[in-house]
């Protein structure tokens, strides 16, 4: 590829992966995630929140936002069980409800043993150092012992791999992590164990939930739902400050959504409130937050945020080398999802560079991007079936 | 003319290419058969293969000459003039324009040569029960042989070309469509005006509603028609090419979790969920 320095350009700036980039124009949306999770962080009881957003929208970018910003912005206190970098980080990335091909059926088993299997060595090692795991009454206490001395049998034993007798007898258990109730009650006890350590607050981001309405049919649904139901319920048997408050963060489309709310709705026609309806009332109806699709303004704003971060030198016209109109195109085929609108550019600069273009306009972006099969949304074809 | 109830054993929406066999292999029935069993294996949800023997014999035969959209006998078989015209119809025009031909012609047999059964449904004045229907007919009309399943097959197709709307067991007239095609006065809607429908259509779908702004499109179709008096496919057709933002508003349309029938399609993609947003 040719140098991008004709543009004023380190890199392209246009790339989907990372989410470290400036937010773009979603402050209304940012500020109700925030009020949730501090809400949340206060009542210092268990909740559901949920952000709704269409693919490309930008839920898994806000995700990892809310992963970043817990580091200061929000939690000033460290509150809440998260850490900033990466080797110290609980999950490195938001956790997706399920693996493609799950090592265990069982859901509630697959989900806790995943969830404490994501979290560092060295960060439990720096947690339950905090914590006096002598006031823990625990049967699982000689594994908390454990995984704070680095041992490999209790980090074996929460991977819920199989194990010798000598070391089921050293962690003072009987047997490996075989059913959902065992890791439920293990859970709970990390959940004792890190509010010892001074977290009052556990925060789960769970990406994709949308996933669980695709694949899975109505029972099993309602299985998973019903696993965290469980989980939110069971935290009432804990007095107050017994425990760091799970609160769990899901992300997911709008149809994953309404399949939800119609699974809920068949529920109390067939049952009266059987099914997903009691996890359903347990989300409060503000913790339901909307991405809105973006509008021309806010693809103006993103493609001038990508820019100005890979700048070499600083320049008059801040969308240099598209022009507004080139912008504009590119937002008509976007179907106003930022994520379109990235990958876009992205084409558009690298071939504009190839091709030895100064400026990239309407045209340009047209006959570009047709090249590779991407064209304007006038051409529908009628029909209305699926 | 004697008047009968036609036993429709094909679906409305396979009629199209099954008149496009029939067409293209025009004076040999086995190809004729042939081309119909493979269309039907394509789209079929069943396990059970299509039978060859009685695709044509048996389903597509009987119903295209119910409908009287073919004529003749084995290699003879060919389509009547308003066959051709309604298969040109489909080809230039795709789904919504044949929808809105179809709808003519199946009322139009069914004022002249069946029992009038759009008709009867309008004299009720009011949504109805299907087996409220049946007994009705079966008293009005105790020679026709009608059944609950051909009465079900004929009001398919009237859900099809959109003049009547089937919930659960409720069959709902949509009395202005059916005036229209009367009178052949259909209403025409300039953008401006369809926007405004469909923006009182989705304020009132919406309200109340909290944390999910969307709405099922058929439901928004519905209340835009019954609001405008215009029919389904034109609803679909300004909806289609309708700009989705404006510096005053901005449509937009998602899809379903799972397959749900009446969405739209728009630039290869079947939508089903709907909401307009006003401009930060």
């Amino acid at each position: 590829m040719a140098d991008l320095d004709a543009y004023q350009l380190r890199q392209n700036p246009f790339e989907i992966v990372s989410h470290a980039h400036e937010m773009a124009n979603r402050k209304e949306e940012w500020t109700h995630v925030s009020k949730s999770l501090y809400s949340a962080f206060e009542a210092k009881s268990p909740r559901f929140i949920f952000l709704l957003g269409d693919w490309g929208e930008g839920k898994s970018y806000i995700l990892d936002q809310i992963y970043r910003s817990l580091s200061g912005t929000i939690d000033r206190e460290g509150r809440v069980f998260v850490a900033r970098m990466r080797s110290r980080v609980l999950y490195p990335k938001p956790l997706v409800l399920r693996e493609s091909e799950p090592r265990w059926q069982k859901f509630g088993l697959d989900l806790i043993i995943r969830v404490l299997n994501n979290i560092a060595r060295d960060k439990w090692s720096e947690v339950l150092r905090k914590a006096n795991l002598g006031g823990l009454d625990s049967v699982y206490l000689k594994v908390f012992q454990g995984l704070r001395d680095n041992e490999e049998s209790a980090f074996k034993y929460i991977a819920g791999r199989k194990l010798g007798t000598d070391e089921l007898k050293k962690l003072e258990v009987s047997e490996p992590l075989t059913s959902s109730p065992q890791v439920i009650e293990l859970f709970f006890d990390f959940l004792r164990a890190i509010r010892l350590a001074g977290y009052s607050n556990f925060l789960l981001l769970l990406d994709e939930f949308e996933y669980i309405t695709a694949i899975l049919g109505e029972v099993r649904i309602t299985q998973v739902l019903n696993t965290f139901r469980e989980i939110f319920d069971h935290c009432g048997y804990y007095g107050p400050g017994e425990i760091a408050s799970p609160i769990f963060f899901f992300a997911i489309s709008p149809g994953g959504w309404e399949r939800l709310k119609e699974l809920e709705s068949s529920a109390r026609k067939k049952t009266g409130g059987g099914g997903i309806a009691p996890f359903m009332e347990r989300v409060i109806l503000r913790d339901i937050i909307h991405l809105k699709p973006f509008a021309f303004e806010d693809t103006k704003q993103l493609v001038k945020l990508r820019l100005e971060e890979a700048r070499t030198k600083k320049v008059t016209d801040p969308f240099h080398p598209f022009t507004e109109m080139c912008i504009e195109y590119v937002h008509g085929l976007s179907f106003n999802k930022p994520r379109n609108v990235i990958q876009y550019c992205s084409i558009l600069l690298e071939d504009a560079l190839d091709e030895g273009l100064e400026k990239i306009d309407e045209k340009d972006a047209k006959r570009i991007l047709e090249k590779y099969g991407i064209y304007p949304t006038g051409s529908e074809s009628a029909g209305n079936s699926t | 003319m004697v008047r009968s109830f036609p036993s429709l054993k094909a679906r409305a929406e396979w009629i199209p290419w099954a008149l496009e066999c029939i067409k293209t292999n025009g004076g040999d029935y086995r190809a004729m058969e042939a081309c119909i069993v493979v269309c039907w294996r394509n789209i079929s949800q069943r396990t059970k293969e299509p039978s060859t023997k009685n695709s044509l014999r048996a389903v597509f035969g009987p119903t295209l000459r119910h409908l009287e959209l073919i004529t003749g006998e084995g290699d003879e078989i060919k389509l009547t003039a308003k066959g051709d015209e309604l298969l040109e119809i489909y080809n230039s025009d795709g789904e919504l324009g044949y929808g809105k031909a179809f709808a003519k012609h199946l009322v139009k047999l069914d004022k002249e040569r069946w029992v009038g059964l759009v008709f009867e449904v309008q004299n009720f004045r009011r949504p109805m029960l299907q087996d409220e229907l049946l007994d009705y007919l079966r008293q009005k009309y105790p020679n026709f042989g009608i059944n609950r399943d051909k009465l079900k097959k004929l009001l398919l197709h009237y859900a099809y070309t959109g003049l009547m709307k089937l919930e659960a067991n409720v069959i709902h007239l949509r009395e202005p469509l059916l005036h229209s095609l009367m009178t052949g006065l259909e209403p025409r809607l300039s953008d401006q005006q369809f926007i405004q429908a469909l923006h009182k259509a989705y304020k009132k779908l919406s309200t109340g509603l909290i944390g999910s702004p969307y709405v099922p499109i058929p439901k928004v179709r519905d209340e835009v028609c019954r609001d405008t008096k215009i029919w389904p496919s034109d609803f679909d057709r300004h909806l289609q090419r309708l700009p989705k933002e404006t510096s005053e508003y901005l449509i937009h349309l998602t899809e379903p979790m799972l397959r749900k029938p009446d969405g739209i399609r728009i630039a290869g993609k079947y939508l089903y969920y709907f909401a307009i947003y006003e401009k930060r």
